[in-house]
């Protein structure tokens, strides 16, 4: 049975980094994602949850209820950590079976559990085992077996996939997949690689020196962040500072640097703007559309996938993701002229 | 990825090989299966062992003590060194041998020619350590015969954990300074080898009965009592010490540091001091102690509770340091994760941390009860009588100085603490066996 998570103006201090009143509201059943750089509270928030830490102030509730004060054992949750913190003297089995310890379940029932969440998991193979030489994937599938044995209502996982290399990291990443469409309980993961969010996130908080600045659905935040970092956190590269001037029907976008862009916006006065690099289109030469500019191509970056494109002149720099095909009829090279296009629908604006 | 189990280095060892052995090389030289057979055939060689070196046939002659050990040791180093490698070569060995003694030994009575045939004999075999092994044994017994069988026992060690150490590659400068610390060993071992060796088992069994003793059993009711003591205070200290210990190794509090400091005092007070404290604190016609005395019918001045409570002051900072260190090695993310799968506080405390911290804490009781047994100086101020072994002890040498009413009663003082340290030690590696704490850094994270 999924539940909704409300946390309401929490407040803690830890010495040199505190929470000033955070307010998060998780929709029963969603996946969602908590980014942040590191150093930004989210593993934090994640133990306050799940009640390894007393707020001074503020409210958590689970289901409705309120779970402040309760212990963290009482509060339907289960809890993944980064370094997964498997209990070395015990072997696999034990770790999963360990919470069942503690529930008023008869045995065959604690039995029934352990099989069901280790099948979910394909797991069956290791239970013998010793924690000690699984691998970094088969760790982390146990750390979240052992969660889940227990039937929580909430799932909080502490980046459980950043120890990992990446072919185990698509596999866990499947998996937590599986297990949310299957269980359907309410998660929240907290990481700062974006590339989770993008796949797996219902809905995304961006956190910042314990403070939440912008939650959302995954286009709301990554198209239309609301803030300058968020805007660079999630991988727009290209954010500038500047106006909004309204002259006549045109509005207009003015650079620090005096450049003008053309924009569909309501926002006015001092504002930030946000183009998402792949957004940008790149010519040979200028063909009269709007929002044009003429850079002198500074950098060119193989990222596998697309090509990285960086445009400068003194007024700008501009990052653009072009496709391979794309860039072989481009054909320019450094310190050549090219002409950088940005439509103005691609021109995302913020109030600074 | 399967981590090799990395074996921690003992915390109570005078034995710097036994330290050493938890690096790779020398793995196979088992040091503190090496401290167990040289103790055992200390005891064993008792029967051997010279009374008085003036005194010659009253016991049995210095030459035939020595064939004895040469017999025995030529046959234990034959087994060590030579039957693993081929058994015919074991038999050529035998034989050669007898042909030597019966020649040299039996036949022309050449003692010295034997040992230096013995040792060209040994050499042709082409095992460095057994020709080590015999020069080091005819060295001891030509140098000062008097102390031949300390010299033979240090001198073993440090050939045999130089050698290892140089087999292991280990370089010319762990090997020096192996060799040059060694100095600290000859220190620590001599001394006590030298006088294990100077008592027969018959002198040890006759203290032990009680025979020589006016008032009966005197030296066995004291060892008794030293045990039993020292066992009950490393229960109080472990039932106070070990949550002291959990408390100070999770909870970050003001004062936590002054505690810290403080838990160690005891170990730079003088003994004595530490023994007029507890006296002018709890004897028996001081306020706190005359009231435990008539409410209670406690007291503490003269009377095993003393001894105790002694006894647990000055063993304190051993279990705790270890235990705190222990804890410590513990990550908190562990217990905290039993707490969200249900487990309350308590009872993280019981089945995650404990186990985990098991063997540390098992080490520092360890370690208290070997000091709370060898605590001699406080329980003199504090309770001289009953009489604890090395309160005996004291008494007897003050009464009969270095003689055969002394000594023997200190060898065996000296065989059953060493006999219950060894007990328990291997009580902990065989409990301890199988988990070896090392599995909470198993998969290191990047961050």
């Amino acid at each position: 049975m999924p539940s909704t998570i409300r946390i309401e103006g929490l407040y803690h201090s830890w010495g040199s980094f505190a929470f000033n009143g955070i307010d998060l509201d998780v929709i029963a059943g969603e996946y969602f994602v908590l980014l942040g750089p590191i150093g930004s509270g989210k593993t934090l928030l994640l133990e306050s949850i799940a009640g390894l830490h007393t707020p001074d102030a503020g409210r958590i509730l689970i289901g409705g209820k309120d779970i402040t004060y309760a212990p963290p054992g009482r509060r339907g949750i289960g809890f993944v950590y980064q370094q997964s913190m498997l209990f070395p003297h015990m072997n696999v089995e034990r770790n999963i079976g360990f919470g069942l310890r503690f529930s008023r379940l008869r045995e065959a029932e604690k039995k029934k559990r352990i099989s069901d969440t280790v099948d979910l998991l394909g797991l069956s193979h290791l239970l013998e085992r010793s924690t000690e030489n699984l691998s970094g994937g088969e760790r982390q599938k146990v750390a979240l077996a052992r969660a889940l044995a227990v039937h929580p209502q909430v799932l909080l996982l502490d980046e459980p996939l950043s120890p990992l290399d990446n072919l185990s990291r698509e596999g866990l990443r499947d998996q937590l997949r599986i297990v949310h469409l299957e269980l359907g309980m309410t998660t929240i993961e907290v990481t700062h690689d974006q590339l989770s969010a993008r796949l797996q996130a219902d809905r995304v908080g961006v956190i910042r020196d314990g403070q939440i600045i912008q939650t959302g659905t995954m286009e709301e935040v990554f198209e239309r962040p609301q803030s300058a970092f968020v805007a660079e956190f999630l991988g727009t590269e290209n954010v500038y500072a500047g106006k909004v001037i309204t002259v006549g029907a045109e509005t207009k976008f003015v650079l620090e640097s005096g450049l003008e862009f053309a924009v569909e916006t309501k926002v006015s006065g001092e504002a930030g703007a946000c183009i998402r690099p792949e957004l940008v289109r790149v010519h040979q030469a200028a063909k009269g559309e709007e929002n044009e500019a003429v850079l002198c191509l500074s950098d060119i970056s193989d990222l596998g996938p697309m090509i990285r494109l960086t445009g400068r002149s003194n007024q700008i720099e501009v990052k653009a993701l072009i496709t391979k095909p794309e860039f072989k009829r481009l054909a320019r090279n450094v310190g050549d002229k090219v002409t950088f296009e940005m439509p103005s629908e691609a021109v995302h604006l913020f109030s600074a | 990825m399967v981590k090799p189990p990395v074996k921690k280095p003992d915390l109570v060892s005078n034995d710097p090989a036994i330290s050493l052995n938890g690096h790779g090389s020398l793995s196979r030289f088992r040091a503190k299966n090496f401290l167990l057979v040289a103790l055992i055939s200390i005891t064993a060689s008792l029967a051997f062992a010279d009374t008085d070196p003036e005194s010659d046939g009253s016991f049995i002659s210095h030459k035939y003590i020595g064939l004895a050990l040469g017999h025995l040791f030529f046959l234990f180093v034959g087994i060590k060194f030579v039957w693993p490698k081929s058994r015919i070569r074991f038999g050529i060995y035998i034989v050669g041998y007898v042909i030597l003694y019966v020649l040299l030994g039996g036949y022309t009575h050449r003692e010295l020619l034997l040992m230096l045939f013995s040792l060209i004999y040994a050499a042709t075999f082409h095992t460095p350590l057994l020709f080590a092994w015999f020069l080091v044994f005819i060295f001891s017994f030509v140098l000062f015969p008097y102390y031949a069988f300390a010299e033979f026992v240090v001198g073993i060690m440090l050939v045999t954990g130089a050698y290892s150490l140089w087999k292991g590659n280990r370089g010319f400068f762990l090997t020096g300074s192996f060799l040059w610390g060694s100095g600290l060993l000859v220190v620590l071992i001599l001394p006590l080898t030298s006088l294990v060796s100077q008592s027969t088992p018959q002198e040890v069994a006759r203290v032990w009965q009680g025979a020589d003793q006016s008032s009966g059993n005197l030296v066995r009711s004291a060892i008794w009592l030293s045990l039993k003591t020292a066992t009950v205070s490393t229960l109080i200290l472990g039932a106070l010490g070990i949550p002291l210990a959990y408390a100070l190794a999770r909870a970050r509090f003001t004062g936590r540091q002054v505690l810290l400091t403080m838990i160690d005092i005891p170990i730079v007070i003088p003994q004595p001091i530490v023994g007029i404290a507890l006296l002018q604190f709890i004897g028996e016609k001081v306020t706190l102690g005359a009231f435990l005395n008539d409410t209670f019918g406690l007291r503490f001045s003269g009377a095993t509770a003393g001894i105790v409570l002694a006894q647990v002051f000055v063993s304190a900072p051993f279990l705790v340091r270890a235990a705190v260190a222990a804890f410590e090695a513990v990550d908190p993310k562990l217990e905290q994760v039993a707490r969200t799968l249900g487990a309350n506080a308590s009872q993280a405390f019981r089945l995650v941390a404990l186990p985990l911290a098991a063997r540390g804490i098992f080490a520092g009781l360890i370690l208290g009860w070997a000091r709370a047994i060898s605590e001699f100086g406080s329980i003199l101020i504090l309770a001289e009588f009953p009489e604890t072994a090395p309160v005996m002890i004291y008494h007897l040498f003050i009464r009969h100085g270095l003689s055969q009413q002394t000594l023997p009663a200190v060898v065996l003082l000296i065989f059953v603490c060493l006999w219950c340290f060894i007990g328990l030690h291997l009580i902990r590696t065989v409990w301890g066996g199988s988990y070896l704490g090392g599995g909470r850094n198993a998969q290191h994270d990047p961050n």
